[in-house]
């Protein structure tokens, strides 16, 4: 297992180079830079944009430019932004928390739904519920994030009989727990809704087949209870694509949090991402994306080394 | 011929900026001073003063405020006015609804004002170091200028008027060339160290300009200037290299910023430490969520800010910011035009302010190729356009017709319709059929097909959709467009700059300048920085040059009305129409008197305050 472990840790070196290299190419191929649009209609005058352009080492061919990047990382050294020439550590630190706890939460909210959204629809297949629950799935993969949190900004808003939003003024969790949820819930919800059709349904299938299989019968016919059949023996057997499943929504995760971070004002990654990318500030473009990378990789890693927690016949060696 | 310098461009919003910052950021309202306030609002400047404007009180009589608001009506429904001439002018003042019975109310000290002021963070703390607009707002919050732009009951949002600020008066020179700027005496630093509360200096000054002489990437900004010197502690002056009729908005206008010596020279630059001598003291900035100021108890015009704390919020999605103002939980937004039907729907009691936009929707290409060097195919192009269906489409009916100058600059405007203009004014009137003939005569009987580019991606949806009626009014008139869409990146470093294909149409945004000067230079002087037509008319240089070195401002108005009955015969640009731009407050927020540059946090919003939040 241990070996195992490593040999999977040292394959993500390669992965977050590859990652790193063709973003920090393809950041470049859009169609001006940081000096473009941080002197927006000044960049008539060209003496000044080099100048600055060389400044900021842009003016640097681009294998030197990533050379140097990437050999700042090694020492830990993110670099710093282009627009205002602040560490990027700083900032990852502040945002990554934000991020890390909507998605977090998000992930648990979709679980919540769907798990034992799943499981009642497989139980009850082919009945009203069963229906509901799929055209609930099918409606929760088709509505947009986006315009289910602006609905759900707007409509308390216009309550008449007490109006409502959520706060506009982040609190860090550590400095206010209560402020802190009652910003973050709402985000949440909406991204774990978003997550959790696709969960459901899955959930729902392997429910079906694993409680066709002989030894759910013979559990029943031994006088096993429903809910220990169901939770025990079913669940336990069917939840290992789910797993999978999840390790695979972690980029949906991520970029649902791009979005739902800007309507509910949350100063997370998504939104210094888009930020960076709007302002062509290729380093913390490039150092957000390694983060977001290295994330989907462990969090791929952690879900590889959970099947062997939840199937003991799955080893690794 | 006066020699005007490409770099001598008075300062300007971006049209990103404005289109983006414009309802939102814009929302910085402000508010003022009814007449109650004069006792203790801006000073006038002090006897002597022999500059024009310098005279002009900030604070409107009593009597004008209340004229205002009787013949507009304070209501949000009559503030804007579809009718684009005399309208204009009326909308504007219909901009000021808080100056509704302001003469008699004493302002009422205390309270945070809470305002929805960005969409994205301000780059950097350093205005001179970064010269976008958000970073230009910031510093307006904080840090003084000699001169500021007048804000109060009866002036309009776009009057861009001159007066003094840290500076109590100034004298300009028979000959146009010296500007002597005396500072008041009670100007101090923010009471934070290394400042320290210390006065504010005309060596202050003369160490901010050449700093920004070699820092700021606009620093050709100030090529007019010869000289600057601190002749005593409290006494500094400019001298020009030639007489420049709008050096006195330049200096007014959010560039030239009195920067803390003591800590750039400790810290290298304005990023750490944030002191200024301005109304605002510097709180904190959360990044993606607020910037906090505090009132500045030793603020030179004594007595204001009249709220003690101000709140200014990052939000990047319009919706939340509406939700919030619903809720309460926000005092002034900026409203696109859909969302401002739906909130006075929806909520009544909040107060709208519409005003129109310095801002240029205009049609160009490179006048020295064919087809457009034929005045005949632009003429045609300016028949074809339907301006009035684009007030209806894009601003539900409610804006403006521009001329060369914006109707925003209203002082300085040419009603293109009215019979002020002339001959020209039938080219600002849809005549697709007289559109067809020219361009018969011009040799495109069948018609004409050019490749057309613009960006979707910079502007908003109301420029896009405004991409959208462009192309089928002209194909109308037989002027058939090949859409080539551009990234904004990809448009401001190539297009914009008049980088593309001769015979290539281009519909685009114009830079809302606070001076008509800089329409005129920089669109239609060969040297200009913005002369994307490539436009090079002897006469119409001279015109403009004259203009700039025209002291008196009635001859110079005159000058500048006979440049846009000239313009709308040659049609060198198609200029578009523009709508208003809706700020919208709460019915607690008073004194809101809004003025559109981006120094506005040090303008109008220290003269807000607030009667009934709860």
């Amino acid at each position: 297992m241990q070996r195992y472990i490593l040999r999977r840790l040292l394959l993500t070196i390669p992965a977050l180079f590859g990652v790193t290299l063709i973003v920090s190419a393809m950041v470049r191929l859009l169609p001006g830079d940081a000096v473009t649009i941080m002197l927006g209609d000044y960049g008539q005058y060209a003496k000044d944009a080099d100048d600055l352009r060389a400044k900021l080492g842009l003016s640097q061919p681009f294998q030197v430019q990533y050379v140097k990047w990437i050999g700042g990382i090694a020492h830990g050294d993110f670099g710093q932004s282009l627009r205002d020439r602040t560490p990027i550590a700083h900032e990852l630190a502040i945002r990554l928390p934000v991020t890390f706890e909507l998605g977090l939460l998000g992930l648990i909210v979709s679980l919540l739904i769907a798990i034992p959204l799943g499981v009642y629809s497989a139980v009850r297949q082919d009945t009203l519920s069963d229906y509901l629950a799929r055209s609930a799935a099918i409606a929760m993969l088709a509505i947009p994030g986006f315009w289910l949190a602006i609905l759900a900004i707007t409509v308390p808003s216009i309550w008449p009989w007490h109006k409502w939003t959520p706060p506009l003024r982040y609190a860090r969790l550590q400095d206010n727990p209560s402020a802190n949820l009652k910003q973050m819930i709402l985000p949440a919800i909406i991204l774990g809704i978003g997550l959790s059709g696709s969960i459901m349904r899955l959930t729902r299938a392997q429910m079906l087949e694993v409680l066709r299989q002989d030894y759910i019968r013979t559990s029943r016919a031994k006088g096993l209870g429903e809910r220990a059949v169901i939770y025990r023996h079913a669940l336990r057997n069917a939840i290992v694509p789910i797993v999978t499943l999840l390790g695979l929504n972690m980029a949906v995760l991520i970029s649902g949090t791009v979005v739902l971070e800007s309507i509910f004002v949350l100063p997370g990654m998504g939104r210094y991402l888009l930020d960076s990318l709007n302002s062509r500030d290729y380093p913390a473009v490039q150092a957000v994306v390694l983060l977001f990378a290295t994330v989907i990789i462990v969090f791929n890693l952690v879900v590889d080394l959970l099947y062997a927690w939840l199937d003991p016949r799955i080893r690794y060696s | 011929m006066t020699t005007l310098s490409a770099g001598q461009t008075p300062y300007r919003l971006t049209r990103r900026a404005f289109l983006t910052a414009a309802g939102v950021s814009a929302a910085a309202a402000i508010l003022a001073a009814c007449g109650g306030s004069t006792a203790t609002d801006t000073p006038k400047p002090a006897a002597g003063t022999t500059a024009p404007s310098a005279a002009a009180p900030t604070t409107a009589a009593p009597t004008t405020a209340a004229a205002a608001t009787a013949s507009t009506g304070s209501s949000p429904a009559a503030a804007a006015s579809a009718a684009p001439s005399a309208a204009a002018t009326s909308a504007v003042n219909a901009a000021n609804p808080t100056a509704s019975g302001a003469a008699a109310v004493q302002p009422k000290p205390g309270g945070t004002l809470v305002i929805r002021w960005w969409t994205g963070d301000p780059p950097d703390l350093d205005p001179y170091l970064n010269v976008t607009f958000r970073a230009q707002e910031f510093a307006g919050f904080f840090y003084s200028r000699l001169l500021k732009y007048n804000s109060g009951p009866g002036v309009g949002p776009n009057s861009f008027s001159p007066v003094p600020d840290l500076a109590e008066k100034y004298d300009v020179s028979k000959d146009g060339l010296t500007y002597t700027f005396t500072l008041r005496a009670n100007a101090k630093w923010q009471n934070k160290p290394p400042m320290s509360g210390r006065a504010v200096t005309a060596d202050d000054v003369v160490w901010s300009f050449n700093r920004f002489k070699q820092v700021s990437p606009n620093k050709n900004y100030f090529d007019i200037v010869k000289d600057v010197k601190a002749t005593d502690p409290r006494t500094v002056v400019f001298t020009l290299n030639n007489a420049f009729a709008p050096f006195e908005n330049s200096i007014a206008a959010p560039v030239l910023w009195i920067m803390p010596k003591e800590v750039i020279e400790a810290d290298g630059d304005a990023r750490k430490r944030v002191i200024g001598s301005g109304p605002w003291i510097f709180d904190k900035f959360d990044k993606g969520v607020q910037v906090v100021a505090k009132k500045n108890p030793d603020y030179y015009f004594a007595g204001t800010p009249y709220v003690d704390e101000l709140d200014l919020l990052i939000i990047p999605t319009d919706a939340t910011a509406i939700a919030n103002l619903r809720a309460k939980q926000i005092d002034i937004t900026g409203v696109s035009q859909s969302d401002r039907k739906a909130l006075v729907a929806s909520n009544p009691e909040i107060v709208m302010t519409d005003f129109p936009q310095n801002l240029l929707f205009f049609m160009y290409w490179r006048v020295g190729a064919p087809p457009f060097n034929d005045i005949r195919v632009r003429q045609a192009v300016s028949l074809a356009l339907d301006r009035d269906e684009l007030i209806t489409v894009l601003y539900e009916g409610k804006g403006y017709i521009n001329n060369t100058i914006p109707a925003g600059l209203e002082s300085w405007w040419l009603d293109p319709r009215g019979a002020d203009m002339g001959p020209s004014a039938k080219y600002y009137k849809r005549d697709v059929d007289a559109a067809k003939k020219l361009l018969a005569d011009a040799g495109f009987a069948g018609g004409l097909k050019v490749p057309f580019i613009s960006t979707q991606n910079a502007y908003g949806d109301t420029f896009n959709a405004s991409i959208e009626t462009v192309i089928k009014q002209m194909k109308d008139a037989g002027i058939q467009l090949n859409f080539q869409p551009q990234d904004y990146a990809a448009y401001i470093g190539s297009t914009f700059l008049g980088k593309f294909d001769p015979g290539t149409m281009v519909w685009g945004l114009e830079t809302p300048f606070q001076e008509p000067h800089d329409y005129l230079f920089n669109m239609y002087h060969p040297k200009g920085v913005r002369n994307h037509a490539g436009v090079n008319d002897p006469k119409l240089t001279d015109m403009v040059e004259k203009q700039a070195v025209a002291l008196d401002k009635g001859a110079r108005k005159q000058m500048i009305f006979d440049i846009q009955r000239y313009t709308g015969e040659q049609q060198y640009y198609v200029i578009g129409p523009i709508g208003p731009t809706t700020i919208a407050t709460q019915p607690w927020v008073k004194n809101f008197n809004y003025e559109s540059d981006y120094a506005r946090g040090g303008e109008y919003v220290p003269k807000i305050y607030l009667d009934g939040k709860k």
